[in-house]
């Protein structure tokens, strides 16, 4: 059988190169038979969606119903009605806040601080625990799972320097025209300017990334060289070993959901979700079985515990498991 | 307009749902603005709902893809995509959609897994296309070939792509 698909018309038409003639004559193609329309259709809508990222796609659906909802109200709801609903949300914020305040004050014990003696300060986390630091200047750190960062004892008084060993970590810097922030990691280190944004950096994982949610942020190199420069909503993914990268739009607020005890999973493969977890309940999972490599997961971890992730995920994809200890085996039916 | 209350906000809610998916994925077609599309969704929507007799927009469809093309058309700059739109505005009608086999987030998967597998000029040249939305003049310049062979690379990326898809697509099907 020969395939008489006219494809390189399909694609002029599609990267808009398509002479005239090629356009009618692809047009009367498609609009010869059913399964030529549906091939069209099918490679247009390949087309528009390659490279698209989910996470870009569901924040611009609930950016726009948002913005299409509030300005059709706000041509005729009454003023009661939105005070009301300013009191319930004062309510709730303040609820929102207590909750947090005692999280954060469980979170504390987790962390180990170690001064060492050339004046350098320590502060880890084990695997499976979170928690927050505050600095003298007011900049707040969040250290997620398996985490190290160190900085020195003078810090804020002679400069603002704190290095990732590794792990991930969340910061909230805060804003000094005079003291420039530093934070320096094995691939370079990365200059703010008063902003809150992602790294993370685990060992075993082949990039590094960089999340901006605020502000303003730049990538440079261990020698110096300016790499590349953030902007909100933005992140970069920096191979480690060939030094490639990629700047691309994401959710920022996602990245970074971990310090309120929450876990996003979006679009991982069935490895991905694996190593998540691992992070995130701090046990060595062993896969063996026939591995899905071609199905993705959404999930969002709360408060759920390891076993009934396992029954979960048992239920989109079958699994066998059982949990010795610190190590998890699963095997994929 | 009428009042926005709960039940037009529930009416809306809906048809948002069904079509922001498919209008998303059309626009980006033309573009990879992200403001740019969510300005345009953004409006149409709401002349959809300043309409003063909504009952009598029949094809709510047909009426989101005309709002659509038409700010489409007032926003992309670039003349060889304006005549692509030229001819889907023309041929509005354009027969009945056929319904899709796949998901857009299998097709998405799929679509990237192919590129993924194409040879490595053929790949160059795709995403230079697609992403940084480079002409064929453009890419034949930085890589030093002709523009025919541009535009014969394209084609060959079309066909791997659409085979692969095809594939998966059967096996996709047939696994249930």
């Amino acid at each position: 059988m020969t395939d008489n698909t006219p494809y390189e018309a399909l694609g002029a038409y599609l990267a808009g190169e398509a002479s005239k003639e090629q356009t009618d004559m692809l047009l009367r193609w498609r609009d010869s038979s059913e399964e030529n329309m549906r091939l069209f259709n099918e490679m247009t809508a390949a087309w528009g969606c390659c490279y698209a990222d989910y996470a870009t796609f569901a924040k611009s659906r609930e950016k726009v119903l948002k913005k299409v909802i509030s300005l059709s109200r706000r041509r005729r709801v009454i003023r009661p009605l939105i005070q009301a609903a300013a009191i319930i949300g004062a309510v709730a914020a303040g609820f929102l806040a207590a909750t947090l305040i005692s999280r954060i004050g469980e979170e504390k014990e987790n962390s180990q601080i170690i001064a060492a003696p050339v004046g350098e300060i320590t502060v880890s986390t084990m695997r499976g625990q979170k928690s927050e630091t505050l600095l003298p200047d007011g900049t707040r750190i969040w250290l997620n799972s398996g985490t190290t960062i160190s900085y020195p004892s003078g810090y804020g008084t002679d400069g603002r320097e704190i290095k990732l060993k590794e792990g991930e970590v969340y910061l909230e810097v805060t804003h000094s025209d005079t003291a420039p922030f530093r934070l320096i990691t094995n691939n370079g280190f990365i200059k703010v300017y008063g902003t809150s944004f992602d790294v993370r950096d685990y060992p075993e994982d082949a990039n590094m990334t960089v999340t901006l949610k605020e502000g303003s942020i730049e990538h440079f190199s261990n020698s110096g060289v300016a790499l590349a420069k953030l902007r909100p909503g933005q992140e970069l993914t920096y191979h480690k070993s060939s030094g490639n990268m990629l700047l691309s739009e994401c959710d920022a607020e996602n990245q970074s959901v971990w310090r309120f005890g929450e876990m996003k999973i979006e679009k991982a493969s069935f490895m991905n979700m694996v190593l998540v977890m691992e992070r995130w309940y701090g046990v060595d999972i062993k896969l063996t079985g026939h591995i899905p490599s071609r199905s993705l997961y959404w999930m969002t971890i709360k408060t759920e515990l390891l076993r009934e992730m396992l029954t979960l995920i048992n239920k989109i994809t079958p699994i066998d498991y059982d949990i010795d200890g610190k190590t998890v085996n699963i095997r994929v039916k | 307009m009428k009042d926005f209350n709960k039940f037009r906000e529930a009416w809306f809610r809906g048809v948002y749902q069904k079509y922001f998916p498919e209008l998303y994925f059309y626009l980006r077609t033309f573009t990879v603005n992200e403001t740019d599309i969510q300005d345009i969704i953004q409006d149409s929507f709401l002349k959809l709902l300043e309409n003063d007799r909504l009952e009598s927009v029949a094809n709510v469809r047909a009426y989101l893809y005309s709002c659509v093309r038409n700010a489409l058309f007032n926003k992309i700059g670039d003349d060889r995509k304006k005549e692509r739109l030229k001819i889907e505005i023309e041929r509005e009608r354009s027969g009945p959609d056929t319904e899709p086999l796949l998901s857009k987030e299998q097709l998405l998967t799929l679509t990237e897994e192919a590129i993924d597998k194409l040879p490595p000029v053929c790949k160059a040249i795709f995403k230079m296309s697609k992403i940084d939305g480079l002409s064929y003049k453009g890419i034949a310049e930085r890589l030093n070939l002709s523009i025919k062979t541009v535009e014969a690379q394209m084609g060959i990326a079309f066909r791997k792509i659409r085979e692969y898809v095809a594939v998966a697509t059967f096996e996709l099907i047939h696994d249930r």
